[in-house]
């Protein structure tokens, strides 16, 4: 019988993946889990950093819940489009869609979303700023 | 540190090679990835065709562990995003018979990305499940 042994979790604050970047050395995966609830939307967020992408899970505080996931990242060079899909609930333009390739052109790094929360017109934009100032104050469990 | 982001999240050696292991357990939806790749492998919906409480009849439900009369846990796989392969497949199956992911309530999205499929390695992982998951 084979033993299995436990890695030492490594954390690796700041290690920004640089576009077309391939490494032998895999990192170890990180996660973490936020609460979202100073603006309108009340939210739960839930982060995996893996290896040049990352993987985000968003859902309303009472619901844990999967309904979408999506899929969005950096064109082949010398394109600098972003591409992506939604391969889980709605189809076409997602939220999940729309958030992810949002993110993947921010960061120039691949972003699987799954966005669970029904967000309007008035609170869309407030959310999403509210997103992306946690994520700016906390790189190193994103990027 | 900072608190892990799901039920399970930790990295294991199996045979040799590092494996990445997440698990959650949400509303609609178990979700478990497996990979040695350093990132998302192939992602499967895994519907089970009768459900958890409804599986009486070991001939027909499964699992049956018997090379004579093998029985599976009748499933229904779906390739959402990546490389879909009889392969993965088979892995996904036989985890699903051999592990507690049988008794999984809802749908399972799972993601199963092994350097080398083969059968020392699936077992060793249904192993992990068992113990470090489930």
């Amino acid at each position: 019988m084979e033993s299995c042994a436990v890695l030492k979790p490594q954390q690796t604050a700041g290690n920004v993946a640089v576009k077309g970047q391939t490494t032998d050395a895999l990192e170890p995966f990180t996660s973490h889990v936020a609460q979202l609830d100073k603006g309108l939307v009340q939210c739960t967020l839930r982060v995996l950093k893996m290896n040049g992408s990352t993987m985000l899970f968003l859902h309303a505080k009472d619901s844990n819940r999967l309904d979408e996931l999506a899929v969005a990242m950096p064109a082949r060079p010398p394109s600098k489009d972003t591409i992506g899909t939604t391969f889980m609930g709605e189809s076409g333009q997602s939220d999940s869609l729309v958030m992810a390739t949002k993110l993947s052109a921010r960061y120039g790094r691949q972003f699987y979303v799954s966005m669970n929360i029904r967000l309007d017109n008035l609170t869309r934009p407030v959310f999403e700023k509210e997103l992306v100032t946690y994520m700016k104050d906390n790189l190193q469990h994103f990027v | 540190m900072s608190e892990i982001g799901f039920k399970k999240q930790f990295a294991i050696d199996i045979n040799g090679i590092n494996t990445e292991f997440v698990f959650h357990v949400f509303d609609n939806k178990w979700m478990l990835l497996i990979t040695q790749l350093g990132k998302l492998p192939a992602l499967y919906n895994v519907q089970f065709d009768v459900g958890r409480d409804e599986r009486v009849i070991p001939m027909l439900h499964g699992p049956i562990h018997s090379p004579e009369m093998h029985v599976s846990v009748p499933v229904t796989m779906n390739c959402c995003m990546g490389a879909d392969s009889d392969e993965i497949r088979g892995g996904i199956q036989f985890l699903v018979n051999e592990t507690t992911l049988n008794k999984c309530p809802t749908e399972l999205l799972i993601g199963l990305g092994l350097k080398q499929l083969d059968s020392p390695g699936l077992r060793e992982i249904a192993k992990v499940l068992d113990q470090g998951v489930f």
